[in-house]
């Protein structure tokens, strides 16, 4: 079990966390937010590359903070900016991180082998990882965030750059490998989490919003969400007025998801919710209606 | 012209918000204090043998115009030597590329840009010599023409050359690595002599010969026992210093035609180099690890069967020491290990004797793996993945073990030359200034963030220390011993940069143990 408790980080006076309380279990956790909600200085800091300000992150009741050599042990770590040596082969940079993260050679060898094989680079052989395109880059990135079979893997925005048979794939990926170990995954694409992550943590400017399970959070949502049928004179009010959280252009005019505690305008029918709509709701500020 | 005047205007910005250029503001004021020393202070910096000028505007203006000729040339070079580079590093070139700007428009600006920073050096500097002429008080008529006529003949031409080296060697390939920044060194060497040896000349580029020869015949008219030559650097004398009153600097034809020739060089120099500038496009050419195929199909189906890992309790630093100069051999060529190999067999012949200190340019062959060393992981941005991986106070003393092995390596012929010849006092030099130049790598990286620190430093302490034995700069040892000196120096500098990191491995530590 990861607890984090108290949390707070400053940049400055700049408050980018806030007071946060968490509880992460095995399995996937997702961790969705506008951009500037603290997503990745929360991962920075789990990742032990950052220090909080105050607070502590701890790991089976040990502090991070005290040992932070033995925690990097068991973690895995894909950041959501990150780079590689050009000059080196997808081979030569994972022995590379094997040799950092302390794991045994022979041990090493073999797993990368088997990493290359999962992820598809077996084929790249000698070249170097400067000519990789930004897919292949990041899945040296996830084998790398896996050498050492991490109980606790952060991953930060790990989609990017994927195609989308890719994103599906990787989401696989996490789910097989969520069964005995912590996954905490960040991201803003709601589908990328919407069908793994059994736990979802909403966070806004700092704050944890929500910590939930998709279902509650789209409980939530019920009764909130409506479609309407719009000119598209009347759009730019619409948004003004309202969150929208779709629009599509069709012969009979723009089709709108609004989101609003009452009907929005006449003529609007409540439909079902969905994670976006829910996460929408949650995260934004403009709820009026008629 | 607005689009220049902009581009002018940020790269002035950028560069005043950097450290570096803050850092040489300091120095230019400081210099400006030091380089006007009063009757008592007990130093000349102009030495025509042992008198000076009446600190008037005339006197004052040639300085304030010689000096920034003098000191700028490497410090302004590695500041701005990377202009474009940096914006194909910060993934700006592609949105340049893409834009209307014509390609020479853009190699202009930047030269441009690059000039008015080291203007704005040479500026600071002369309203820094002004405002010594009203301390010292020795003349209160501020002659503005004075100061300005030699700004703009002297100081103006040059540092319009300066500033298209920048721009040549930022943009042919070549010269923009650790050969370019000798090759530019060497040019600095040239030119000196040239300016020395043919003051006035169309070769002399500073003009600095020809303003002292002026200020020498000025105070040969009053004192005709002095001798014919003057020079610049650290002269004390003990008493007060007679003085002359010098009317200034009398501009010739010759001369003033000379410098046009230069500012128009620097112009022919930036138009060439906008014609072979490769407009951020991807090279032709690769090396060929570096060519792969852009499609290689996504991910296996997911069938995830690994096998158990086992990791060493503690950090292993062998396993990471392997792992380090690994990736420092990494992607050189067959070529690299002949030369490289050859130089070190050769080196094994070298004669103990008084030709050794030309051996020292034996450093230069590692500096391109060395000037990496506290830098690497910001420059390919992996500093999160290694940061999350490993203590950073094993990361540095690893990386510190690996540059000193290295740097044995390619020392192996000339120590094994100095066992031989029983010179013992010389492997222990040999070795203490290893050990001080890998730790002014790392910390100079680290600090600097960029390599380009370390490669200049280098240079220069190579030719004022090994190569002329200039005060106790002689780090190898190869003309004057002093292994105490660099051991010591050695571990203080390495010694800080264990205590940064450590600090900052168990900084988080302090800060949560405050458990509620």
């Amino acid at each position: 079990m990861l607890a984090i408790q108290h949390l707070t980080k400053q940049f400055g006076a700049k408050p980018a966390l806030r007071n946060i309380h968490l509880t992460f279990r095995p399995g996937v956790t997702g961790l969705l937010g506008p951009n500037g909600a603290g997503k990745s200085t929360l991962m920075r800091i789990l990742a032990t590359i950052d220090q909080p300000t105050d607070g502590g992150v701890f790991y089976h009741g040990q502090n991070i903070a005290k040992k932070p050599n033995v925690f990097r042990q068991i973690l895995g770590y894909l950041p959501q900016d990150f780079g590689v040596y050009p000059n080196l082969s997808a081979t030569e940079f994972l022995s590379y991180m094997a040799a950092m993260k302390g794991l045994r050679p022979k041990d090493a060898k073999r797993r990368i082998r088997e990493l290359l094989e999962i992820l598809n680079l077996t084929h790249t052989g000698k070249k170097a990882l400067g000519g990789f395109s930004g897919g292949m880059k990041q899945r040296v990135g996830i084998a790398q965030a896996l050498l050492n079979n991490p109980k606790v893997l952060i991953v930060d925005e790990p989609t990017v750059g994927l195609d989308p048979q890719e994103r599906i794939e990787f989401r696989n990926l996490l789910v097989t490998l969520a069964s005995d170990r912590i996954i905490i995954l960040s991201t803003h694409i709601v589908s990328d989490i919407e069908s793994i992550a059994p736990q979802i943590v909403v966070m806004k400017a700092g704050h944890v919003l929500a910590d939930t399970t998709p279902e509650q959070l789209i409980q939530e949502a019920e009764g909130k969400i409506w479609q309407a049928i719009v000119s598209i004179s009347q759009l730019p009010e619409m948004q003004q007025q309202f969150l929208v959280s779709n629009a599509i252009q069709r012969a009979d005019g723009i089709h709108l998801r609004l989101i609003a505690d009452r009907k929005p305008i006449l003529g609007a029918n409540p439909i079902e919710p969905t994670l976006e709509d829910a996460y929408l709701l949650k995260t934004g500020e403009k709820r009026g209606g008629v | 012209m607005i689009n220049t005047w902009t581009v002018i205007q940020v790269t002035l910005l950028k560069q005043m918000r950097s450290a570096s250029y803050l850092l040489l503001v300091a120095i230019s004021i400081l210099l400006g204090f030091l380089c006007v020393p009063g009757m008592s202070d007990g130093y000349q910096v102009f030495y025509l043998g042992g008198v000076r000028g009446v600190y008037n505007s005339a006197w004052l203006g040639a300085v304030a115009a010689m000096l920034p000729v003098i000191l700028l040339w490497l410090p302004g070079f590695f500041l701005l030597r990377s202009q474009i580079t940096q914006d194909r590093e910060l993934q700006l070139g592609q949105s340049i590329a893409s834009s209307p700007i014509r390609t020479i428009h853009y190699v202009i600006n930047k030269f441009l840009a690059n000039f008015c920073v080291l203007l704005s050096f040479s500026l600071l500097f002369m309203i820094a010599i002004v405002g010594m002429q009203l301390l010292r008080g020795e003349s209160m008529s501020i002659q503005l023409m004075s100061y300005f006529l030699p700004l703009l003949f002297l100081t103006i031409p040059y540092l319009l050359v300066l500033a298209a080296l920048t721009i040549v060697f930022d943009i042919v390939p070549g010269l923009k690595g650790m050969w370019g920044n000798l090759i530019l060194f060497s040019l600095w060497l040239t030119l000196t002599s040239l300016s020395v040896g043919m003051p006035g000349r169309g070769s002399d580029l500073f003009g600095t010969g020809m303003i002292m020869d002026q200020m020498l015949a000025g105070a040969r008219f009053i004192y005709s026992e002095l001798p014919g030559s003057a020079s610049f650097g650290y002269y004390p004398h003990t008493g007060s210093i007679p003085t002359y009153i010098w009317n200034g600097i009398l501009w010739e034809n010759g001369f003033l035609l000379n410098r046009l020739w230069w500012v128009l060089a620097a112009f022919l120099l930036v138009l060439g180099s906008g014609l072979i500038f490769d407009r951020f496009r991807t090279p032709k050419f690769r090396h060929p690890r570096q060519q792969t195929t852009q499609t290689v199909s996504s991910l296996q189906s997911v069938n995830l069967t690994l096998s158990p890992v086992r990791q060493v309790r503690y950090a292993n630093i062998s396993m990471m020491l392997r792992g380090e100069l690994n990736l420092m051999f990494s992607g050189k060529s067959l070529g690299w290990y002949v030369l490289n190999l050859s130089i070190i067999a050769l080196s094994f012949f070298v004669v103990v004797g008084d030709g050794l200190k030309w051996i020292s340019l034996l450093l230069l062959l590692p500096v391109g793996v060395w000037s990496l060393l506290g830098c690497r992981d910001r420059i390919y941005h992996t500093l999160p993945l290694i940061h999350s991986s490993s203590s950073k106070t094993l990361k540095w003393l690893v990386s510190w073990i690996a540059g000193v092995s290295i740097g044995l390596l390619f020392s192996s012929g000339i120590l094994l030359r100095f066992v031989n010849s029983g010179a013992i006092e010389h492997v222990v030099s040999w070795i203490a200034g290893i050990c001080f130049v890998v730790s002014l790598a790392l910390v100079g990286g680290a600090l600097s963030r960029s390599r380009r620190l370390f490669e200049g430093l280098l240079i220069v302490l190579l030719y004022l220390g090994p190569i002329n034995n200039i005060g106790p700069l002689d780090f190898l040892g190869v003309q004057t011993q002093q292994p105490m000196l660099y051991l010591l120096l050695s571990s203080l500098l390495l010694g800080g940069g264990l205590l940064c990191s450590w600090l900052d491995d168990h900084r988080m530590t302090k800060l949560t143990t405050k458990e509620r």
